[in-house]
C-alpha cells in the first residue's frame, strides 16, 4: 500500500433533485447536535477504512434488495428525548471515484426492517440513474 | 489503486474545538467515542489485514469468538488494557496507552499531523481543561483560539501559530517545559497554552518515528 493511498479518505456525497432539494442534508442538519457528533464520528472511521473492511457491524451491503443500494449503521442511541436507531441507505460510486453516495438518512427505531426507507433509497438512486437529480458534496460542519 | 483527489477529514479542527467547548460531557463523550470507534476499526483492521478469521483471533489470544466479535462491534467494545495488550502481542504492534492534551486528540480525530515530543515532564503533567486559558468552555475564549487557527492557515503566520518551520503547515508540536515560557513571550496572547487540552486516547501503532500521521485507524 502506498502513503498516498493511506492519506486518501472517501469522499460522502448527497443526494439533491429540483423536487426535494437536499434531504439527506437538511436530515443531518436537523438532528440533534450530539446526535449529529455520533454519525460524524462513526463517519470519520469510514472515511479512512478501506472498502474491504466495512463490515457488517456498521454497514451492511443489503444484498437481498437485488440492487447497489447499502446502508450504514450507527449505534443506538437513547437519551431523555428517546430511542433513536440511525440509518444512511447509499451506494458506492464508481471504484476509482472511492465516493459513497447517501441517498436517504432516517432514525428507523422502532422497525426492524425498514422496507419504506429502502424504497425511498431506490427511487433516489433511480431518479439519479435517470439523470433527473444529482450528488452534491455533503457537508458536516 | 491511484485517487484523483483527497476529501478532507470530517472532522475539521474547528469543528472540534466547537464540540468540545459546549461542556465537560461532550469532552468526555469525545473521548469516549474516538476509543470505541478507533480501537474497534483498528483490531477489525488489523485481523483482516492478515486473513485471520474471528475465531482465529480468538484462538491466538485465548478468549471466545464472540468477545472478539464484541470487541470489533463499536456499541459493545469494552476492551481492558490486558486484552489490548494481548492483542498488540499477536499483532506485533505496540500499544500506547496515556492521557494526552485535548490538542493532540484533535489532531488526531481532524486527520492533521502532528510531532509527539516523546516522554517529558510535560507528557506526565497534563493540564486540563480548565487550565488552559485560550480554550476555556466561554465563547470568547474559543473565539481567541478559532482566531488562532486561522492565522495559523496563513503561511506567513507559521512561527507565531507554533507551528513546525520548514514542514507541512499543518503539523504541529508541543513545546518543551523549559522553553514553554520564551514561547509564550513570543506568541500572542491567544496562541500561548493554544494545546494544552488534556484527554485520553488507547492507540496501537507499529513502532516508527516520532511523528504521527493523525487519522482515525481503519489501515
Amino acid at each position: 500500500m502506498d502513503s498516498e493511498e493511506q492519506d486518501c479518505k472517501w469522499t460522502f456525497l448527497g443526494f439533491e433533485s429540483a423536487k426535494e432539494g437536499k434531504p439527506v442534508q437538511s436530515w443531518f442538519n436537523g438532528l440533534p447536535e450530539d446526535h449529529r457528533d455520533e454519525i460524524k464520528d462513526r463517519l470519520g472511521i469510514l472515511q479512512v477504512t478501506p472498502r474491504a473492511d466495512w463490515e457488517e457491524l456498521f454497514f451492511d451491503p443489503l444484498i437481498g434488495e437485488g440492487g447497489i443500494i447499502s446502508e450504514i449503521r450507527f449505534d443506538g442511541i437513547t437519551d431523555s428525548s428517546g430511542k433513536f436507531v440511525y440509518r444512511i441507505y447509499g451506494y458506492f460510486g464508481p471504484e476509482e471515484e472511492e465516493s459513497y453516495k447517501f441517498l436517504h438518512g432516517k432514525n428507523k427505531y422502532p422497525i426492524r426492517n425498514d422496507r419504506h426507507g429502502k424504497a425511498i433509497a431506490k427511487r433516489r438512486l433511480q431518479e439519479i440513474q435517470n439523470e433527473e437529480a444529482k450528488l452534491h458534496p455533503f457537508d458536516m460542519d | 489503486m491511484k485517487k484523483p483527489n483527497c476529501t478532507p477529514s470530517i472532522w475539521t479542527e474547528k469543528a472540534l474545538l466547537k464540540r468540545l467547548a459546549r461542556s465537560p460531557e461532550a469532552r468526555a463523550k469525545f473521548v469516549e467515542s474516538q476509543i470505541r470507534n478507533g480501537i474497534s476499526g483498528q483490531i477489525r483492521a488489523q485481523r483482516n489485514r492478515r486473513h485471520w478469521s474471528q475465531p482465529e483471533l480468538a484462538r491466538k489470544i485465548e478468549t471466545s469468538q464472540n468477545q472478539i466479535y464484541r470487541l470489533e462491534n463499536p456499541a459493545t467494545a469494552k476492551p481492558t488494557i490486558s486484552t489490548l495488550k494481548k492483542l498488540a502481542a499477536v499483532f506485533d504492534v505496540a500499544l500506547v496507552v496515556r492521557f494526552v492534551p485535548f490538542s493532540q486528540a484533535i489532531a488526531w480525530a481532524s486527520g492533521t499531523s502532528f510531532l509527539d515530543r516523546g516522554l517529558s515532564t510535560g507528557s506526565l503533567v497534563v493540564p486540563n481543561f480548565a487550565e488552559d486559558r485560550s480554550l476555556g468552555p466561554n465563547k470568547d475564549t474559543l473565539s481567541q483560539r478559532e482566531q488562532v487557527l486561522t492565522a495559523a492557515e496563513e503561511p506567513h503566520q507559521v512561527a507565531a501559530s507554533g507551528k513546525v518551520p520548514g514542514t507541512n503547515s499543518s503539523m504541529r508540536h508541543e513545546s518543551l517545559p523549559d522553553q514553554t515560557e520564551q514561547a509564550k513571550s513570543q506568541q500572542t496572547p491567544s496562541a500561548a497554552n493554544s494545546d494544552t487540552i488534556p484527554g485520553a486516547v488507547i492507540d496501537a501503532n507499529q513502532q516508527g518515528p516520532r511523528m504521527f500521521a493523525a487519522g482515525a485507524g481503519g489501515h
